[in-house]
């Protein structure tokens, strides 16, 4: 049971859920909610939901491999700000996917994955000392200021950091920036009607007085310093609108919010098998890990906020759980939380691995033997994949949205319905051709909401689908 | 019987999902109302899990007996 929930808390929804808080996400209250409560769902229904025969498992598996791809970028995205060069992560990564497919020992991986959640929340408990605050507390500090402002220990105001690869930073008041190393800026300025941009070959010391609307783009690696006490450019603007977005109310993000229900819903109903008869210890046990972790990850994100809004510059999903210790504990201590934190993350990475190989075997060998062979021996090749990708930095908040999706419209969506073999696998495969479609095309006819969320459209037309074939043979079939 | 815990269980906690989906159309701003230190919806977000972890062991452990 532990298992099943280590196979959806992957590193992906872990670092997905705390910078999805730490941004201000106007979903970030619900997504706190769906990664908490959806696996429980899952433990405690009748009915388990699984592909029953080869070509559905087989039609399923590329949603897993697009999850697996999800959390290896999460993770190696997390290692690569401890420092480590991209290489050495990507080799992490494969290591660690690829040790629980040769030690198939489950409580070995249970073990690894619950020492990740301690790890996480441990972490969090001494971020929350060296504070001083409570979490509530931080929360409520960052929702009533006026302004989210550079502090004046800021490491982009004393010292001054090298910006991320493409960042372009939008101001929205008059802000003195410094250059600290040599580069060429490229400030862009409106006057209301159209832009002008201009180049400006900087050196140490050279600084500019960016005006409000201005924007500004420098080299890869150029470092700058900013003001102390001007708002954080590119960020939310207020605290207010931080813990409140007012776009919650609008039809756009309710949409937004099904889609990302039927999401996650719908993957953990893949990943999750219902619970089997078990004692209090271990149900709490597994409770609290799902629980734990969602919560944890959420308040990583107000701490972030709370204790560093700078760290918003040029931000990857991996910032804060990767740059919040170095802000809190120092330079020196904080890289060894971190590496701690990268550590518990590449243990969450096994653990997911592990649980979603056991998954599919158990679900691959009620089909045939040479099913559950084939399974685990795809899941290798998924493990090898996911280690690949994190080479080439896709995003894995773009993979977990895909992945989940996927997993819900081809997996879940046609195995809710009842349906003999034949009506599910069509369901499945109309649902996996309509989800690929708008994943990529719907961009393109301005239906972004669809290519974000492509599951809001595809799972319900798999579960159609299978029901209305499901029904059309019971009538042909007669009485 | 037993099915029936369980049904109810995943009702319930399905219902508190929706909740979470519904909450934010709550009329005259509820849902950015301050209760103590956070807003209504940061409330539920928080507690929510709480009372469906209660519920989920509740239901799995009933299974059992």
């Amino acid at each position: 049971m532990l298992r099943g929930i280590l196979g959806w808390m992957g590193p992906a929804i872990v670092v997905g859920l705390s910078f999805r808080v730490f941004r201000g996400d106007p979903l970030a209250p619900l997504a706190v909610v769906l990664a908490a409560l959806v696996p429980l769902v899952a433990l405690v229904r009748v009915r388990d939901t699984r592909p029953a025969t080869a070509a559905h498992l087989t039609l399923a598996l590329p949603g897993l491999a697009v999850l697996l791809a999800a959390h290896a970028a999460a993770v190696a995205d997390v290692v690569q700000l401890d420092g480590v060069p991209r290489w050495v992560a990507a080799l992490l990564v494969l290591l660690c996917g690829a040790v629980p497919l040769l030690v198939r020992q489950a409580s070995t991986w249970v073990t690894a994955g619950v020492l990740g959640c301690i790890t996480i929340v441990a972490a969090l408990v001494a971020i929350a000392l060296v504070t001083w605050t409570p979490p509530w507390s931080a929360w409520t500090h960052v929702a009533t200021r006026g302004a989210l402002v550079f502090g004046e220990r800021s490491r982009w105001v004393t010292d001054g950091r090298a910006m991320s690869p493409g960042a372009t930073l939008a101001f929205d008041e008059p802000h003195r920036v410094t250059a600290v190393s040599a580069a060429q800026w490229h400030v862009t300025e409106t006057d209301g009607v159209r832009s002008i941009t201009r180049e400006r070959r900087v050196v140490v010391g050279d600084s500019l007085v960016l005006r409000p609307g201005d924007r500004l783009a420098v080299d890869a690696g150029a470092q700058v310093k900013f003001e102390r006490g001007k708002r954080v450019p590119g960020t939310v603007v207020t605290g207010v609108e931080w813990g409140d977005a007012r776009e919650r109310r609008t039809v756009e993000s309710v949409s937004r919010s099904v889609g990302t229900t039927v999401t996650f819903a719908g993957a953990a109903l893949a990943l999750v098998p219902p619970a089997a008869a078990v004692t209090l210890g271990g149900a709490a046990g597994a409770v609290a890990v799902a629980v734990v972790l969602a919560l944890g990850a959420a308040t990583w994100g107000v701490y972030a906020m709370y204790a560093a809004p700078e760290l918003a510059l040029g931000a990857t999903i991996a910032t804060p759980l990767a740059e919040l210790p170095g802000s809190v504990f120092g330079v020196a201590a904080g890289g060894a939380a971190v590496a701690v934190v990268g550590v518990a993350m590449l243990a969450l990475y096994a653990a997911a691995v592990a649980a979603t190989t056991t998954r599919v075997e158990t679900v691959a060998a009620a089909v045939s033997e040479r099913a559950r062979a084939g399974a685990v021996a795809a899941c290798g090749g998924f493990v090898v994949i996911a280690a690949a990708a994190t080479l080439w930095r896709l995003e894995p908040e773009r993979l977990l949205a895909l992945g989940l999706g996927l997993l819900a419209t081809t997996w879940a969506a046609p195995a809710l319905a009842p349906g003999a073999p034949r009506p599910v696998l069509t369901g499945a495969l109309v649902g996996a051709g309509l989800f690929a479609i708008l994943a990529l095309a719907a961009d393109r006819i301005g239906a972004g909401l669809l290519a974000e969320h492509p599951a809001l459209l595809a799972a319900p037309a798999a579960w159609a689908t299978t029901m209305a074939l499901a029904r059309s043979r019971a009538r042909d079939d007669g009485p | 019987m037993i099915d029936a815990r369980r049904r109810a269980a995943t009702l319930t906690l399905v219902g508190l999902v929706a909740g979470a989906v519904v909450l934010p159309l709550a009329p005259l701003d509820l849902a950015t109302m301050r209760l103590g230190p956070l807003s209504l919806t940061w409330w539920y977000a928080a507690a929510t899990p709480v009372v469906a972890a209660l519920v989920a062991v509740a239901a799995l452990v009933l299974h059992r007996e």
